[in-house]
């Protein structure tokens, strides 16, 4: 098994070898390695950014050599804005997705080379409101399910696509917006969504962890409902579905004002009833607090049991067996803001 | 750091007679590095420092035979001063 790791400060490999974890790198050194991704055929990406040279893709068929990409993504002058970072790549069939920040759409019909913005949703009639939150303005999720989209969008929400990208409804009735008064008027946008996960075999059924809490919609977004009986608290980063049993994980932050495990417990919890409860997933935890959180791109599973996350400490947790034994890697790393298996 | 991630010597000859000139030869050669030197709105990136002849330049600065211009990041960080307590 091969985990890539991308922190602050470079990607890391980490290759399992017997009982121990090798580790290669750092690749990219004093580049943010924001994310991971593959192309339709199968080469791999990484997105890299600089707070002083903006944002680069690399390509790759060994996860070893890498070549930089001429044309990354790229806002057009006139809309002022600054291309931040690559927060996610998809790809379905011979089309990627890249969701940004500056919050934003962008495809590429060869294999990431090119990009042209999706200017439905970039420059979608609710732009103005577009304000960002403490994590930025970011669309760090995408999905794409024939002619149908979503994009997640924080401190905006979810929007969702019914002709294939052409044009956007922001989806996010049923969620608490942020950092409004109770008897206001619901906005339009301004919803903290930080992360989703749909069921492959019906993509209208999605998790959510929001920021105002942990939802469910069984029609596609149009309207969710809170699943939270059982978790400690309803903040944090993470939603991920095993799609070959259902188990749903989570990983529990306190609260928007302290974004640590309660307690320094870290833990995640599962689900095996769409989310209508939670339990503290299986063993291995240990007793050491850990007062670290996890982001919203930095975990990763596949459907045969594995899944496994890196913290804002710098360190890396895996199960296989679909979250009864728990185990902590022994490297540690830089800040993990993106990790992902190496298929 | 920029010559590590597009896998470049850091050292090029160029052809221009302004510093926008020169880097226009130099990305025409390497096209992945002008997203890295130069932002959105075809400014130097904030946090890029270009010389000529040691002298800090802009991108009309003229830039004449055997001149050297160097692309650096600028040394950046650290905020306001905090008051001291007690």
């Amino acid at each position: 098994m091969r985990i890539a790791i991308g922190t602050e400060k470079g990607a890391y490999v980490l290759t399992e070898t017997g009982d121990r974890w090798d580790v290669a790198g750092p690749m990219f050194p004093g580049w943010k390695v924001s994310s991971f991704g593959s192309t339709p055929e199968g080469t791999h990406l990484a997105a890299v950014g600089s707070n002083w040279f903006g944002i680069g893709i690399h390509h790759s068929d060994d996860f070893e050599t890498w070549r930089q990409t001429d044309t990354p993504p790229e806002w057009p002058e006139d809309t002022g804005r600054k291309m931040e970072q690559i927060w996610t790549f998809h790809t379905v069939g011979d089309r990627m997705w890249a969701g940004v920040a500056e919050a934003g759409l962008f495809t590429s019909d060869d294999g990431g080379t090119t990009w042209e913005p999706v200017k439905g949703l970039n420059e979608h009639r609710t732009r103005g409101e577009w304000n960002p939150g403490f994590g930025g303005l970011c669309a760090h999720r995408v999905r794409v399910d024939g002619d149908t989209q979503w994009v997640a969008i924080s401190a905006v929400g979810v929007f969702r696509s019914d002709d294939a990208g052409l044009t956007w409804e922001p989806k996010n009735d049923g969620v608490e917006p942020v950092g409004l008064p109770e008897d206001a008027p619901r906005p339009e946008v301004g919803y903290c969504v930080h992360c989703v996960a749909h069921d492959p075999a019906d993509p209208m059924r999605i998790w959510r962890q929001d920021h105002s809490g942990v939802y469910r919609s069984s029609d596609g977004g149009d309207n969710w409902e809170r699943i939270e009986s059982g978790l400690p608290a309803n903040f944090g980063f993470v939603m991920w579905r095993d799609d070959s049993s259902g188990r749903l994980f989570t990983i529990p932050l306190e609260a928007d004002a302290n974004r640590v495990p309660v307690d320094g417990a870290l833990r995640v919890y599962r689900s095996d009833d769409d989310g209508d409860s939670w339990v503290e997933s299986g063993s291995g935890w240990g007793s050491s607090p850990q007062f670290t959180g996890v982001l919203r791109g930095a975990f990763d599973g596949d459907d045969e049991g594995v899944f496994c996350f890196g913290t804002t400490g710098g360190k890396v947790w895996l199960t296989k067996d679909n979250g009864e034994d728990w185990i902590e890697l022994d490297p540690a790393f830089p800040r993990i803001g993106a990790v992902s298996l190496i298929r | 750091m920029l010559a590590d991630t597009a896998q470049v010597e850091p050292d090029h000859d160029v052809v221009g007679e302004t510093v926008a000139l020169a880097l226009d030869d130099l990305f025409s050669r390497i096209p992945g590095l002008r997203n890295h030197v130069l932002a959105e709105t075809g400014a130097i990136r904030p946090h890029v420092s270009v010389f000529v002849d040691g002298d800090q330049a802009e991108l009309a600065t003229p830039v004449g035979d055997g001149s050297e211009i160097r692309v650096l990041h600028a040394v950046s960080g650290g905020g306001p001063e905090i008051p001291r307590v007690g």
